[in-house]
């Protein structure tokens, strides 16, 4: 279980973290939590990581819950003063990033961009858990960690999301966040407690794994793509539009120049001083580039949603067949 | 004259200083020739100059008295004011004065600039005045100093003059002061002897000639000026002159004026009076004596009161009306008091009538505001009075009052008596009256009750005055009256017409609904202004609405063709239209035509806004207040309360109806990615309680409906009906109906049916097949109307099923895309989108392109793939009879396509580091379109697994057109005897250019004749399955399927095609596209024709080129029989055909029987041959007993199970099995035994053994029979096409049989029955090497090519020539025979034909 202690990769340029060590209790708390508050309704549970940093290894050993409707408590004040009472019992204090739960993998959005840059500032060890409820419900444990990748963060900072610096910064929707390896760790007396609770457990359980009931998942993740979709395709319009109006005015701006230059040389032939090129570019202001944060990551998302049902595909493929031939057989 | 003269000048005292110059002058004596003329003309010249100078005077004097109150704005406004009037007065005062400025105009001036002078010195003063005066003041001095620069010199003549006089009054005195220095005693002593005798001989005069008043006043008017023209002719001049001229004339003008002001009121009274009295010699009446506004007398004690002297009353009185200050009342009493002393003296009765009139009018004006009510008392006084004239007027039968009769055409005296008014608006306006009475009330209290007791009286005097119009009135006076009488009439329910509508009570001529059918109609003939029958007709619809005369309504709406013109007319009819329509909307509900209600109401009811498109009152407005002069308006146009359409129980027969339509709507195009609403309102409220957090028991009208909606989307249909038909509603809504009962059990059982299509679109998808007995439970519905809804559910394709009848079952076919396979369709479409969007991006940045070296992504990605996979697609979306077809074939694509993308990408990245971020993108879209992929493969599978794991599900509908395995491809499967299976089924493409046209050289093609027969058809019995044959299958879609479709319905369009199908011109155009109808051609039988029809062209028209580029219509002759399936063979064989089919002017004809019998079709030995020739071959089938056997095991497949006919014939057995086989089905199979495709080669086999046997007499006797007429009718097509050149083509769409017999009475062998589609041709040659002399033998020879083989040599009777002998390795192989048209003109001798019959003639063959 706790292998990925000696993996380390000789590419340090990548951040500072390999791979997250999540304790045992802490899934629990966090699997808890977002349960009673994150499943079922469309707002998310969200938390605090406690943990430690080894090498580069990240190792969460607890967490605390949000309060949800936090109106009248300042989030921040709450935090330290959580942390404050678990340092008076001895317990991991050290921030070292938070969860959130998320409804059918729509996680990657402009808050969580924002919340985990800013956490990434200020602790730069941080990562962010995603974990899905009904995911896990139908007993595919869903915990991911992702962290932002450097190039992500400097352009974060510079809040510069035009086409131009993208390019330059080399950065796509699959480098905006970058997935970390987890591990969960459990203590010995966990593990002997799990193998000897596998040993109890009645036959008939967990042989249901064939169940096929797979439609509506697969509907309802579809409309959420669809939903995607059309958003990108609307941000495809809207750079389309954009880059129109960027070619009418560079041909307007290039027509003006000829003018203007036919009109120098004319003036230069008569002795008169050339006119100023200046007011050229008063005349046609640049046109404020799209940003492309949106449509990097409704691209996240798309890809995200993709993986996802692929994943489920094969899977459920896999099962369809299995069942076939036991159908044969019969 | 003279005395007239004088007398004139009498009265004016100034002008007798004048008198004497005229006269000194000599002029007087033209004067007096002429001075009656002289007066008129002068008259004239004289207005324009009074006129301007008056305008000029009146300002001036306004100006005085601005001064006096030194209101300087108004100061100067008048300046400005009197400047322009004098601008305007030049070319007067240039004619009148010389050039000079009149006197007075000059003094004003100086007066004015003595005043600004004074104002502005005064600087105390000055600065006492209000900012606003002070400005003027400036302005004022500033404009005055400007203006008068032009009159200096008039100013400085005037200042000259300082004694100038401030008034006039005193100038006059000056004036004559002035004049006295001329002839001072002279005049004094002139003017007072003449003066007094002038004003005796005045009164003398006035007695004695009975002159006018006003004759005095003219002359007394007009005679000064004419010697002031005089006076300035004789020159006299300076300036003095000139002043005095002026001066004379303001003089006069002010006298005038005073006297004008003096007489101006009693004038006309006095007028009047004086001229009534001028009849009995009455003395005048004193000035003032008359004055209207003392109360008067009306007459004297002793006055004589006739007709005359009343009217004079009356129009003195009347001529009061309207004036300020007038007392209305006052007015009207002594209109009574009149009426009085016209009663009293019993007058006629036309003066009568004319003071009623009078009274009438003067109560209406009683009331100054338009807008408020008549007060009660008055109310009451009109209604009597109204019914008192109109008693009045039907007693005096001789009296006409109209409005055509003027002022001066009345007679009051004398019969026939004519008055002018007009009682019709008398009568409108107190119906106008009458409702602005009732709208006044609160329509709650019981004022309002009250007030509406009185409508009864109100139409008592309509019924009247109609009683009168119709004895005397003109057409368009009865319209009117008419219509008033429609409009109190038509929102009234009268219960014993709805008991005549509904059957209970005989028709009789006396209810409303008749009453209202004579009133309109006399509207609808006689009316000419658009208006009154626009509103007849909107009155007549709703009072039928109203009783339940649905169709009667619906049907006058219809053709009223109101929607179009209703905009353009006034807001009260357009309110009416909107009630009729809400109307007709609620009895088309009541009727349970619930989407006819529906469509009434939708546009009343979809704004929210029926209340005021009802006009029942006022909405608040949003966005801006109205004035109250909108709103005054706006009150004016609502209906009384009385009218009111009740608004709730409206909206709530909307709401049902939208909920009927609706839901069932939304229940079958739930996956619909463009479902539209079909109700807004609707939606609205649905949306609106979807959004509430809680949703309690259902309290309003509105929450009521919303749950049964909800109800009925589950298919819960008896919530629904409780929730819709309770206590609650039953008070609110239902029971205002006047049928209450029937309209709640219509509701019910609509409620019931529409649950149940619902349940079916919701649960269908759960379903393999349900009974409908169980249905029928579920709904309580009877059996029978759960199978007629859903019989009309399939036809309408909503749901894909068909009826199981034996086991009385619904057998769902599973072809509705499931929501993932929509979803996944949908999804597409919009990755579609995006990578449009995406190139378009791609496009745009000149970069790309750059670094593309040579040509674009678009240039390399191949586009024509794109646009063919979305054909692809709407073709499946199309054809979703395909199980899975949609999604593989997708699936594959979208594979295809990402593969291409992806190599797309590779290249791309290679060439341009650039462009990394798009590559990413596209990268995604790979990914997208991989998962599709995924996806498809599931479904694909999902589908296909559970085909397979349930085993009790039949499999062939299922297979219906999947084209792979089994017997669905009998026909394509390229084993011998399936070759004969293909060859029966002719399928197009087999259709080909044989032996047809190939001749020698010294041969010349003269005309054709062409039997066909009909193309591919369904099977002439009802088979198993039937229903799901698709029999379109190969045909339907292909590209010249489409086209034909196109151009032939185009073509039907056009008068052209009339004049062409002739007798066929009710029939369908075109096959059913998927169905398989018995004996119905198919889309296949379609294409071979057209194949066909394209092969024969090829070789007649573009080879030979028979007819030429436009064939005339009596190059071609067409006959058809009276089938479908041949006709419709026959216009696709044309289309294909004949060049430019559309515009050809063939005419079909219609063949009689099925071949072509012409008038030889009566013959009784015909059935006697074919029973006959039946019962050989009922022999040959017992002696082959395995094809009975045969048959009779596949009888129960073929036929279903419910039909208990057997089929014991095998060419029936072989018709029904070829509808399978030639169209791709599976054979049918029943618990496991299935028809295999040897037995139908077997059956095949038999059928063309048994053709092979000896052909017996009796079945050639029977064709022989059949034939001659067909044979007669070739034979004189050919005698016609020899001797004239025409027709060059004839042409025949017929059957098998048809081709049959004529092969058979030709005696040619032929073994099998002619395939679908099959032609015989006959050539028609002339040989042009034979000459003509050669009398023994034509030049013309003919030759029969059957389905491209030359048949003309087994012809037996032709001894036929063999022309030529095509070398094999030629397609065409073979031998070309000829035959001489004279042998069969020989064999169809009727002594020769009929020789076997032992018979000389077709009667003589038939009747033996």
């Amino acid at each position: 279980m706790s292998t990925a202690r000696n993996k380390r990769e000789s590419d340090t340029g990548r951040g500072n973290i390999n791979s997250v060590q999540l304790e045992g209790l802490a899934l629990m708390k966090i699997i808890k939590h977002c349960h009673e508050e994150g499943a079922g309704n469309t707002e998310v549970a969200q938390g605090v990581l406690l943990g430690l940093v080894v090498d580069e290894k990240l190792e969460i050993t607890n967490c605390f819950p949000f309060p949800r409707h936090a109106d009248d408590v300042d989030e921040e004040d709450y935090q330290l003063e959580m942390m404050r009472h678990l340092r008076k019992v001895n317990v991991d204090h050290l921030s070292v990033g938070w969860y959130q739960s998320t409804q059918l993998g729509n996680f990657i959005t402009t808050q969580l961009l924002d919340s985990q840059f800013s956490y990434q500032t200020s602790i730069e060890e941080s990562v962010v858990l995603i974990y899905d409820p009904i995911k896990t419900a139908r007993g595919f444990l869903s915990m991911k960690a992702y962290r932002l990748t450097p190039e992500a963060i400097s352009t974060v900072q510079e809040r510069d999301y035009t086409p131009e610096a993208l390019k330059k910064m080399r950065l796509g929707f699959e480098t905006l966040f970058q997935e970390i390896k987890l591990v969960i760790k459990n203590s010995h007396l966990v593990n002997t407690l799990l193998c000897e609770l596998y040993e109890m457990m009645p036959g008939s359980e967990g042989k249901q794994f064939l169940d096929l009931g797979t439609m509506s998942t697969l509907d309802r993740q579809l409309r959420c793509l669809m939903e995607y979709v059309d958003d990108l395709s609307q941000e495809a319009n809207k750079f389309n539009n954009f880059q129109r109006q960027n070619a009418k005015q560079l041909q307007d701006k290039h027509k003006f120049m000829q003018k203007r230059a036919a009109e120098n040389a004319q003036r230069q032939s008569r002795g008169e001083p050339p006119l100023p090129e200046e007011d050229v570019s008063k005349q046609f202001k640049p046109i404020a580039p799209l940003p492309r944060l949106d449509a990097m990551i409704t691209s996240g998302q798309i890809s995200n949603y993709c993986k996802q049902i692929s994943q489920f595909c094969s899977q459920s493929l896999g099962k369809l067949y299995v069942a076939k031939a036991l159908q044969d057989k019969k | 004259m003279t005395s007239r003269f004088f007398m004139s000048d009498s009265e004016s005292d100034s002008d007798i200083s004048e008198e004497p110059i005229n006269e000194t002058q000599g002029i007087s004596a033209v004067n007096f020739t002429f001075s009656e003329d002289e007066e008129d003309t002068k008259r004239i010249v004289r207005s324009a100059k009074e006129k301007r100078y008056e305008e000029l005077k009146n300002i001036i004097k306004n100006i005085k008295n601005f001064k006096k109150n030194k209101d300087m704005a108004n100061l100067l406004s008048s300046f400005e004011d009197v400047c322009k009037a004098y601008t305007k007065a030049l070319p007067v005062v240039q004619k009148e004065e010389g050039g000079r400025t009149p006197r007075f105009y000059v003094r004003c001036l100086a007066e004015l600039d003595d005043f600004i002078q004074h104002v502005w010195e005064n600087k105390a003063g000055r600065k006492n005045l209000s900012k606003n005066n002070a400005k003027c003041l400036t302005t004022l001095r500033q404009k005055y100093r400007k203006y008068t620069r032009d009159y200096e010199q008039d100013l400085k003549v005037f200042r000259e003059n300082p004694d100038a006089p401030d008034s006039e009054g005193e100038a006059e005195l000056e004036e004559a002061d002035d004049d006295s220095d001329v002839d001072d005693n002279l005049m004094d002593a002139a003017t007072f002897k003449k003066d007094i005798t002038s004003t005796k001989v005045a009164k003398k005069i006035a007695k004695s000639d009975n002159e006018d008043d006003d004759d005095d006043d003219d002359s007394i008017y007009w005679g000064p000026d004419s010697d002031d023209e005089s006076s300035s002719s004789g020159g006299e001049g300076g300036i003095t002159n000139l002043r005095n001229k002026f001066l004379k004339t303001t003089k006069d003008r002010d006298e005038d004026d005073l006297k004008k002001k003096k007489k101006r009121a009693p004038r006309e009274i006095k007028a009047k009076d004086e001229e009534s009295d001028g009849d009995g010699g009455w003395e005048p009446v004193k000035k003032g004596s008359a004055m209207p506004m003392e109360k008067p007398k009306m007459f004297g004690k002793d006055d004589e009161i006739n007709v005359p002297s009343v009217h004079k009353k009356l129009a003195e009185i009347m001529a009061a009306r309207g004036k300020k200050g007038t007392d209305r009342k006052e007015q009207i009493e002594l209109l009574h008091e009149l009426l009085c002393v016209a009663r009293d003296n019993n007058l006629d009765a036309a003066i009568y009538v004319k003071i009623q009139f009078s009274i009438i009018m003067s109560i209406y004006d009683y009331n100054p505001s338009v807008s408020d009510p008549m007060k009660s008392e008055f109310w009451e006084k009109v209604l009597i009075k109204i019914d008192e004239l109109l008693d009045m007027l039907i007693e005096n039968p001789e009296l006409t009052i109209g409005e055509q009769v003027t002022e001066e055409t009345e007679s009051l005296e004398k019969q026939p008596f004519l008055v002018r008014g007009c009682v019709l608006t008398i009568v409108d306006r107190m119906d106008e009256e009458f409702i602005k009475l009732l709208k006044a009330c609160d329509a709650h209290s019981n004022d309002y009750i009250i007030s509406l007791r009185d409508e009864i009286r109100v139409c008592a005097i309509i019924d009247k005055l109609l009683k009168y119009e119709e004895e005397k009135g003109l057409p368009s006076d009865i319209c009117r009256v008419y219509l008033r009488k429609i409009e109190h009439l038509y929102y009234k329910y009268e219960p014993r017409a709805a008991r005549q509508v509904v059957g209970e009570l005989p028709e009789t001529g006396d209810t409303s609904l008749a009453e209202m059918d004579r009133l309109c109609k006399y509207i609808y003939v006689r009316d000419n202004t658009d208006r009154l029958r626009t509103r007849a007709v909107l009155c007549h619809i709703y009072h039928m609405s109203l009783h339940d005369k649905w169709y009667e309504a619906r049907d006058l709406m219809l053709m009223a063709h109101l929607q179009e013109t209703i905009h353009h007319s006034d807001l009260p009819t357009q309110i009416l239209y909107n009630r009729t329509m809400v109307q007709l909307g609620l009895c088309a509900f009541r009727h349970g035509t619930i989407k006819e209600a529906h469509n009434a109401l939708l546009d009343i009811q979809s704004g929210g806004r029926a209340k005021e498109l009802l006009a029942q009152g006022l909405l608040p407005q949003r966005q801006h207040e109205r004035t109250t002069e909108q709103e005054k308006q706006e009150k004016q146009r609502q209906i009384p309360f009385h009218q009111h359409i009740n608004l709730e129980m409206l909206e709530c027969v909307y709401l049902v109806s939208a909920m009927l339509i609706e839901i069932p709507y939304m229940a079958a195009h739930e996956f619909d990615a463009r479902r539209r609403m079909i109700s807004k309102s609707f939606h609205h409220q649905l949306k609106n309680s979807e959004r509430q957090s809680l949703v309690g028991p259902p309290e309003s009208m509105r929450e009521h409906v919303v749950a049964a909606s909800k109800a009925m989307r589950n298919g819960n249909w008896r919530q629904c009906r409780n929730l819709l038909l309770n206590d609650k509603m039953n008070a609110k809504v239902w029971d205002l109906f006047h049928e209450a009962d029937r309209v709640r059990g219509m509701l019910g059982l609509k409620i019931q049916e529409e649950s149940l299509r619902t349940y079916l679109f919701t649960y269908s998808h759960v379903y393999d097949s349900i009974s409908l007995i169980k249905l029928s439970d579920m709904f309580e519905l009877p059996q029978c109307t759960v199978h007629a809804i859903i019989s009309k559910m399939i036809i309408n394709e909503e749901i894909m099923a068909s009826l199981d009848e034996p086991s009385s079952c619904l057998v769902m076919h599973r072809t509705e895309p499931s929501s993932l396979q929509s979803l996944s369709l949908q999804l597409a479409d919009k990755l579609y989108n995006l990578v449009e969007n995406n190139e378009r991006v791609l496009d745009q940045k000149p970069f790309f392109t750059r670094g593309m070296q040579g040509g674009g992504y678009r240039d390399r990605r191949d586009k024509g793939n794109w646009g063919d996979r979305r054909d692809r697609r709407d073709q499946n979306i199309h054809r979703r009879g395909d199980r899975d077809g949609p999604l593989t074939c997708h699936s594959h694509l979208d594979l295809t396509q990402a593969n291409e993308l992806g190599i797309g990408d590779k290249a791309r990245s290679e060439t341009d580091s650039n462009m990394m971020r798009w590559h990413k993108k596209f990268k995604v879209l790979r990914c997208y379109i991989l998962i599709l992929g995924w996806l498809g493969i599931i479904l694909l599978f999902l589908s296909y697994w559970r085909v397979e794991t349930d085993p009790s599900h039949s499999p062939a509908p299922l297979r219906v057109n999947a084209g792979v395995g089994g017997g669905g491809d009998v026909a394509t499967q390229d084993r011998p005897r399936s070759k004969k299976l293909r060859h029966l089924c002719n399928p197009p493409e087999r259709i080909q250019r044989h032996q047809e046209g190939v001749l020698p050289s010294q041969y010349h093609l003269e005309g054709i004749i062409v039997l066909l027969r009909h193309g591919d058809r369904g099977p002439l019995l009802h088979v198993r399955n039937m229903s799901t044959i698709n029999c379109g299958h190969r045909s339907y879609g292909t590209q010249i399927y489409k086209r034909y479709v196109a151009d032939i319905l185009n073509a039907s369009r056009t008068s052209h095609y009339v004049n062409t199908v002739g007798p066929f011109v009710r029939y369908p155009l075109l096959p059913n596209p998927a169905r398989c109808g018995t004996g119905q051609l198919t889309p296949q039988g379609v294409l071979q024709h057209i194949q066909l029809g394209t092969v024969l062209r090829q070789v007649y028209l573009t080879q030979f080129n028979l007819v030429g580029e436009h064939p005339q219509p009596e190059d071609v002759v067409v006959y058809s029989t009276k089938y479908r399936r041949t006709f419709q063979s026959l216009l696709a064989f044309l289309y294909a055909f004949l060049p430019d089919f559309t515009a050809s002017k063939v005419h079909v004809q219609e063949g009689k029987g099925i071949s072509f019998c012409g008038s030889d079709c009566q013959c009784e030995r015909t059935e006697y041959f074919d029973q006959k020739y039946e019962q050989e071959r009922r022999d040959y089938r017992r002696s082959h007993p395995g094809i009975v056997e045969l048959v009779r095991r596949l009888g129960p497949l073929v036929r279903p199970s419910y039909i208990h006919d057997e089929i014991v014939n095998p060419l029936v057995m072989r018709d029904a099995l070829l509808t399978y086989v030639c169209h791709g089905a599976a054979l049918p199979c029943v618990d496991g035994r299935c028809v295999k495709p040897e037995d139908v080669t077997n059956l095949v086999s038999y059928e063309e053994w048994e053709g092979r046997q000896k052909r017996t007499s009796a079945q050639r006797k029977a064709a022989k029979l059949r034939s001659f007429g067909l044979l007669k009718s070739i034979m004189s097509a050919l005698d016609s096409m020899m001797e004239t050149g025409k027709p060059k083509m004839v042409i025949f769409s017929g059957h098998d049989k048809t081709i049959k017999y004529l092969l058979d009475s030709l005696a040619v062998s032929n073994y099998q029955l002619p395939h679908y589609a099959s032609r015989l041709v006959l050539e028609l040659y002339r040989n042009y090497t034979v000459t003509p002399s050669q009398q023994s033998t034509q030049p013309y020879f003919f030759r029969f090519v059957y389905n491209g083989k030359d048949i003309t040599k087994s012809v037996p009777f032709c001894q036929s020539v063999t022309v030529k002998q095509l070398r094999s390795g030629s397609v065409k192989r073979g031998t070309i025979s000829l035959c001489n048209v004279n042998k069969l003109q020989d064999y169809i001798k009727p002594e020769f034909y009929f020789k076997d019959f032992g018979a000389a003639s077709f009667q003589e063959a038939c009747h033996k």
